[in-house]
């Protein structure tokens, strides 16, 4: 392609001249708008090898000019600011000009396009060439309105128009070539193609042979397997199908014998905006069917406490009952906690360790305070219905029946629950095999919180346990036979407790509401371990008190002191019922529950009667009357006078 | 043969249409890659945005050879005490506190101060010379192009086979010159 800057130079000046002499009252305005910097402009346009306007020799001498519709636009771009002109001069690609001056500028002035048109009019053969004017934004107004009339013939004039209209008709139409032109479309289609393909063919059986990998080994602290999985990162929604998971100690052919959880599905609704920034988070977990198996062995280890260790949790002697192994997790947690304080403190007074002046670059050294206040996971809520937790004990004591039916529900779950604006929440239910029900609710505080500069550590946990009909045999006596004195042969327990551990250490059990029992047998029968004391007192008076009654109610106890060292504070029922005989204090209780009884029906009767009629209620006090003599020797009267209210129960010791 | 290859490729960008503003940046994303690890999440980022904007890749390819060894001359040394210059300073935790938060940001590993610092140190290179390229690419294209090729001295010269040899060896085909 030739270019002839010089003609093309000319060519414009002669244009310009000739438009000053055929219409001298367009003379001013042409000078006006046609300044030496635009013409300047064009004709700088026309030095690059890509050549923006084509300068064609015409047949009868003189030259046809090629004006692409692109170069027009940046003449228009180009004039107003010298910025764009000395751009505009260089030697790049017109075309990214363009871009890059469709993104800085807008068509504010429509002299270029006139010129344009003048050009084009006055093309030396006469010709209308091939160009376009694409107005830049939609504000733009019509060109004609700025050329002075009689500018044009009124052929050329006619002409124009026509061109306008087609350009405003195409206006409307193009879509203006945004920034893309800075980005390689075709990589991003192929980039699009790769992980599509993946994402869509190939992303699940690799995470699937990915996660399975890694769970064979035992390196991340536990077996792991899953028989499906589909990731489905676009809508932020995982599911696991099968999932199991073992002790990593187990060993394939023992899997199922080292096999702590499985659950048949795990869905997870993943944070995609947490991922984005570094964080994994899930909004919600559901599991469906999971399968807890809790196996205690004969060393007294307990299975669930390999999860996560690389190698056999250390036994701790002679094996106790659960409770034990649960003091003695408490404890290992306790240490832990201590541990990392103490790290963290050391951490914070040593000195600032010199830092590296030799030539290579150290990639280790971090900044930490932009992560300071944020968890680097997060598990928003996690669910599970259908739960079932089985036990195994290897030691040779009585296995704890399983759980069923359970559900359980956590939320605020974290990698770093310090710092989360709110504790963790825990809910268990589920029924005991055999009989009886436990609910559990629980909230677990370990926030660091701040308060005028004042930073305290809440590291509370508080359970509300709630049972009903617990077999004493079956649940109690295998949980934490050996930690009692005594064995239960028969008998149920009803359980209302609110159990508070502070900084894993500090006890405190007692009942959720005052004068409620801590806890209550039905039907029991004990039996004291030989020279064992309970609640003080003798083993086998306690046990003989207990089984004379039968129904108990525990309402003055009080558990306070340390998780390893409780100390039971039993109230005067207690001992009243071993010193006066279990049948003198069996019938004591009846007396109270019958006068409980009496107090109840009254106001019972009293808010039925309210609005009844005067023979009604004296109908009533008759029956009372009759009635209330064969109830006597039952404790009193049902409906008699009513007896003076039963003493409080006394003020509980004074907690430490 | 290698470097036969740069220079082709060399001189390709420089002649090409390529605009001069396409290899300014490439030589800012360049240098900024020869500042990181390049297996590092910050290199992958700065590489993948290599080839999906459109800058000029050799150049950048170059450009990032050049910061390897200036920094194997010893320049890393400065990227450590640059990195903690800008992220210890007590007044700037609350913005890189939300900077390095940031989605996609928090990938890159900006936490290690010596990334940040020869990142940073990239940038700042490569937009001192950002003008000076578009300026040295725009001047070169006028000159071997404008100038030099109409220039009839030149032409006469280039005409002696030994030149062409020399011309093919080290430029290649298909390029006018």
């Amino acid at each position: 392609m030739s270019t002839q800057t010089g003609s093309l130079e000319k060519l414009l000046g002669d244009q310009l001249q000739s438009a000053r002499t055929r219409e001298p009252a367009a003379a001013a305005w042409i000078d006006r708008t046609f300044t030496p910097a635009v013409v300047a402009a064009l004709v700088g346009a026309c030095d690059e090898k890509s050549s923006a306007i084509e300068l064609k020799p015409g047949k009868e001498g003189g030259y046809s000019v090629v004006v692409p519709p692109l170069f027009v636009r940046v003449a228009i771009l180009a004039e107003p600011r010298e910025k764009a002109r000395e751009r505009f001069a260089k030697k790049g690609r017109y075309k990214s000009l363009v871009n890059a001056a469709a993104n800085s500028w807008r068509y504010k002035d429509s002299r270029a396009a006139a010129f344009c048109l003048l050009v084009n009019g006055r093309a030396p053969e006469g010709e209308w060439l091939e160009m376009t004017l694409f107005p830049l934004s939609k504000k733009d107004k019509a060109v004609p309105a700025v050329l002075p009339a009689g500018l044009l013939t009124p052929d050329e004039e006619k002409r124009s128009r026509k061109v306008i209209a087609v350009t405003q008709k195409k206006a409307r139409a193009i879509k203006f070539p945004p920034p893309l032109s800075w980005i390689r479309l075709k990589v991003v289609a192929a980039f699009a193609v790769i992980i599509g393909a993946l994402y869509f063919l190939g992303l699940n059986p690799l995470a699937k042979h990915q996660i399975n990998h890694l769970g064979a080994g035992g390196q991340a602290g536990a077996h792991f397997s899953i028989a499906e999985v589909a990731l489905g990162l676009l809508e932020g929604r995982s599911s696991f199908d099968a999932f199991k998971l073992a002790t990593p100690k187990a060993a394939s052919a023992e899997e199922e014998k080292e096999r702590v959880a499985s659950a048949d599905q795990i869905v997870a609704d993943l944070g995609m905006d947490d991922l984005l920034r570094k964080r994994f988070a899930v909004d919600e977990v559901s599991i469906t069917k999971p399968l807890l198996r809790l196996e205690r062995r004969a060393d007294g280890t307990i299975n669930v406490g390999e999860i996560g260790q690389k190698g056999p949790e250390p036994t701790t002697g002679k094996p106790t009952d659960w409770v034990g192994t649960i003091k003695d997790w408490a404890e290992k947690l306790r240490k832990r906690e201590e541990e990392r304080r103490k790290k963290a403190e050391e951490e914070k007074k040593k000195p600032p360790v010199a830092k590296s002046t030799g030539v290579r670059a150290d990639y280790t050294e971090k900044v930490t305070y932009p992560y300071e206040n944020l968890p680097g996971a997060v598990v928003r809520k996690l669910k599970a219905q259908a739960l079932e937790i089985r036990f195994d004990d290897q030691t040779g004591s009585m296995k704890p029946p399983p759980i069923k039916n359970g559900t359980i529900e956590i939320t605020n779950l974290s990698s770093r629950p310090e710092v989360m604006a709110d504790p963790i929440n825990l809910s268990i239910s589920g029924e005991v095999e055999g009989g009886g029900k436990i609910e559990i609710t629980s909230v677990i505080d370990l926030r660091k919180l701040t308060e005028g500069g004042l930073v305290t550590e809440k590291n509370l946990m508080q359970f509300n346990v709630k049972g009903t009909g617990l077999p004493l045999q079956k649940v109690v006596q295998a949980f934490a036979g050996d930690s009692l004195n005594a064995t239960f042969d028969k008998g149920t327990v009803d359980l209302n407790a609110e159990v508070r551990l502070d900084h894993l250490d500090a006890l405190l059990v007692h009942s959720p509401t005052a004068g409620s029992p801590l806890f209550s047998l039905h039907d029991v029968q004990m039996t004291a371990k030989p020279g064992s004391k309970i609640a003080g007192l003798d083993g086998a008076q306690f046990a003989q008190a207990v089984n004379e009654v039968g129904d108990l109610d525990f309402t003055d106890l009080e558990i306070g002191g340390t998780l390893l060292k409780p100390e039971f504070k039993w109230g005067d029922s207690i001992k009243e019922l071993v010193t006066s005989g279990g049948k003198a204090f069996a019938k004591k209780q009846a007396q109270k529950g019958l006068e409980k009884g009496n107090e109840e029906a009254q106001k019972l009767i009293d808010k039925q009667l309210k609005n009844q009629s005067p023979e009604t209620k004296k109908a009533v006090e008759d029956a009372k009357k009759k009635v209330g003599g064969l109830l006597e020797g039952a404790g009193g009267s049902l409906f008699g006078p009513k007896q003076p209210a039963p003493a409080p129960p006394p003020p509980p010791p004074e907690k430490k | 043969m290698l470097i036969l290859m740069w220079i082709r490729k060399i001189y390709k960008s420089l002649s090409a249409d390529a605009s001069p503003s396409a290899i300014a940046f490439a030589v800012l994303f360049g240098l900024t890659l020869g500042f990181v690890p390049l297996l590092s999440p910050m290199a992958l980022f700065l590489i993948a945005s290599l080839l999906v904007l459109r800058v000029q890749i050799s150049a950048a390819l170059l450009a990032m050879g050049i910061g390897k060894l200036l920094a194997l001359a010893g320049l890393s040394a400065l990227f450590n005490p640059l990195g903690r210059m800008l992220l210890t300073p007590e007044s700037t935790h609350g913005f890189w506190t939300w900077f390095l938060n940031l989605p996609v940001i928090a990938w890159l590993e900006l936490d290690k101060v010596a990334i940040t610092g020869g990142a940073f140190l990239g940038l700042v290179i490569g937009a001192i010379l950002f003008f000076p390229i578009m300026k040295f690419v725009s001047g070169y294209r006028r000159f071997v192009h404008d100038r030099l090729a109409q220039n009839k001295f030149f032409r006469w010269f280039t005409n002696f086979w030994l030149i062409k040899g020399l011309r093919f060896v080290f430029i290649g085909t298909g390029i006018d010159a």
